[in-house]
Parts: structure tokens; C-alpha cells; sequence
């Protein structure tokens, strides 16, 4: 059955039409769902909500923007993932204006202290792993990111993944391979750089 | 990387059966087998950002009611934004004035250094000054205007 003829999908068009009733239910069907990827790319309790609370007014103004293309949660957990990766690089700037206010001796004991604590706890602390894996993940494009997350965090098949995005298995296939290629480049990168994870 | 392997490469990391040419080709071609390993390596990292249910924090029971006060809100800053000072449409409107009141004020600048210098225009102000003034400068003037006929 086409996706748009679906319960879920005149769920969708009744939130098009501007049914607040739909959007709750939306909101209601997917919240937790949200919440966890969200906790699995940001591991801070604190801020899962407010992203989450962003995820959901994002999706609300583009609900009409939605095309019946993937399916609903294909399309929110995009959303999610972007607006997580967008929090990390608006922290990261945060954190760099803040350290245009130091002085060299300042930034440079700061940066001794993250690395040296990082490289120790790589192995052995999985928060450091984290991070390393999303400073990986913001080298390659959204859409690469998008694959990437669904077949290796949330574990679909290719043949999932075909369906879901309505892209051919072959298409998801060599898609999968740049973007593993990239990470591998990536990786290759970081762990040359003076300051890793 | 060759094309037979790169088409049962998701096969391999995903641990499920692949042909038995995938793995003979990587036992001959040590750059296909390095690539291979060095993709399982780094994707196997992903499983870092698999969302941990146990962990993960619950959404409140007023969760709905913030996401629907934030839209409110959301839709008040837009409104608010259209008049605001810094709005890229009355920035435009602002340089755009600024551009005109420049080009009026040069215009205007030009045309008041112009003017006066025309034979017609320093006669009618003679005969302004004439007007209202006493009979010696009447007499000035004449000799001026004798003198501008010569």
C-alpha cells in the first residue's frame, strides 16, 4: 500500500491541514523515539529535551514541506539528526568564541588538558569513543550522515533502507561505500592531527 | 576497491553470507582486503551512537505542552521580526532612504553652485537688488549693466 493512503500518512495530511489534534498525536507517537536518538548522538541528559522541544517546532513549520517521499519517521529521525549535529557545531563555536577571550597560554593549557585526558580515556571511556565517532560523523555530507546512522545505529538492511527512502538497493549500496570511505579518510585525518578526539 | 566487493561489502559488515568469490578475492588483493578492514574498523565505531533505551531520559508528561508553547513562541518572534530594527527589509528600506536623501543632497549642492553664474540669472539679481535699493546704488547698478553691455 502506498505510504500516503496509510493510517499514518492521513494522520500526516490532517497536521498539513493544520490539525492540532494530529500534530499531538504525532508528537505523542514519536517523543520517545526523539528523545533517545537524540540521547545517543548528545549523552547529555540536560539538553535532550530542549533539542527534542526544537526537533518537534522544526518539524511543525515544515510538516507542509513533508512529500510522502520516505516515511514520517525516516523524515523525523533526519530532522533529529541534523538538529543534533547543528547543537554540536553551534556548542563548538560557543566554545571557540569563549577561547578568543583567553590568552595563548590560556587556550594552550585548555587544549593540553582535553587532549591528553582524551587520548588517555580513548580506549577505556566510551564518552571520548562518542565523540570521536561525531567529530567522524560532521566530515561527511547530511545525506551520508543520514545513511550511515540508519544502518549502523538504528540497524536497518540495505533492503529497509531502499524502501524507506525509495532509493534503489544499489544506489543505497555505493552511497554507504563513499560515505564509509570518507569516514575512513576522516579518521586517517584525525588521528594524524596534534589534537585528537 | 573492485566492484565485487564493493557490492557485497554491506553483506560483510553486516556479518550475513556473501559469495564465496568475496572472500577469495580478498584473500588475492591486499589493497581490497586493507580497504575491508580498515571500513570495518571505523564503521564499527558507530555503534557508539546506538541509542541506549535504559539509559535514555523519558519524555515528561508535559512535553506537548512546552513543544506547543515554544511554537506559540516561535511564531511571535517571527511576527515581531517583520518590524524589528535589524530586519533585512527595513534595513533595505533604511539604505535605500539613505542612498535618495545622498543623491538629492548632492543634486541639490550641484545645482545651488550652478546657479548664479549665468548672465541671466546675475541680471535678475541685480534688478531684485534695484528694487529695494537707493538711488546711488541705482547708479551702481546702471554702470554695471553699462558696462556688461560693452
Amino acid at each position: 500500500m502506498d505510504y500516503e493512503n496509510t493510517p499514518e500518512g492521513a494522520l500526516v495530511r490532517r497536521a498539513q491541514a493544520g490539525d492540532q489534534a494530529a500534530f499531538q498525536e504525532i508528537v505523542e507517537r514519536y517523543q520517545s523515539k526523539v528523545f533517545s536518538i537524540i540521547h545517543g548522538i548528545i549523552r547529555q541528559r540536560n539538553d535532550v529535551e530542549d533539542i527534542a522541544q526544537q526537533v518537534f517546532t522544526k518539524i511543525y513549520f515544515s510538516m507542509r514541506n513533508f512529500d510522502f517521499r520516505s516515511s514520517l519517521v525516516t523524515w523525523i529521525y533526519k530532522i533529529t539528526v541534523n538538529e543534533c549535529f547543528d547543537y554540536l557545531r553551534k556548542k563548538k563555536v560557543r566554545k571557540l568564541v569563549y577561547e578568543s577571550d583567553m590568552s595563548e597560554d590560556e587556550v594552550r593549557r585548555v587544549e593540553n588538558s582535553e587532549s591528553g585526558s582524551s587520548r588517555g580515556s580513548r580506549a577505556d571511556s566510551a564518552l571520548a569513543r562518542r565523540d570521536y565517532v561525531v567529530k567522524l560523523l560532521e566530515r561527511v555530507s547530511g545525506e551520508e550522515r543520514e545513511l550511515l546512522m540508519l544502518k549502523e545505529v538504528e540497524g536497518y538492511s540495505v533492503e529497509e533502507m531502499a524502501d524507506r527512502l525509495k532509493m534503489n538497493e544499489n544506489t543505497i549500496k555505493v552511497k554507504l561505500f563513499r560515505a564509509r570511505q570518507k569516514l575512513v579518510k576522516a579518521s586517517q585525518r584525525l588521528d594524524r592531527a596534534p589534537v585528537q578526539v | 576497491m573492485h566492484d565485487a566487493v564493493v557490492n557485497e561489502l554491506e553483506s560483510h559488515l553486516a556479518k550475513d553470507t556473501v559469495s564465496p568469490g568475496f572472500h577469495s578475492h580478498l584473500a588475492s588483493c591486499p589493497a581490497c582486503r586493507a580497504e575491508v578492514d580498515s571500513i570495518a574498523e571505523v564503521s564499527g565505531l558507530l555503534a557508539e551512537l546506538r541509542a541506549e533505551p535504559e539509559t535514555s531520559p523519558q519524555p515528561s508528561p508535559f512535553f506537548y505542552t512546552r513543544v506547543a508553547a515554544n511554537i506559540v513562541e516561535h511564531q511571535r518572534t517571527d511576527h515581531w521580526g517583520l518590524l524589528a530594527p535589524g530586519a533585512a527589509f527595513f534595513r533595505r528600506v533604511a539604505f535605500a532612504s539613505l542612498l535618495l536623501l545622498a543623491g538629492l543632497g548632492s543634486y541639490l549642492v550641484t545645482r545651488q553652485s550652478d546657479s548664479g553664474t549665468d548672465t541671466a540669472t546675475v541680471l535678475a539679481g541685480h534688478d531684485a537688488i534695484a528694487v529695494h535699493a537707493d538711488s546711488s546704488d541705482r547708479d551702481l547698478i546702471l554702470a554695471t549693466l553699462a558696462s556688461y553691455r560693452e
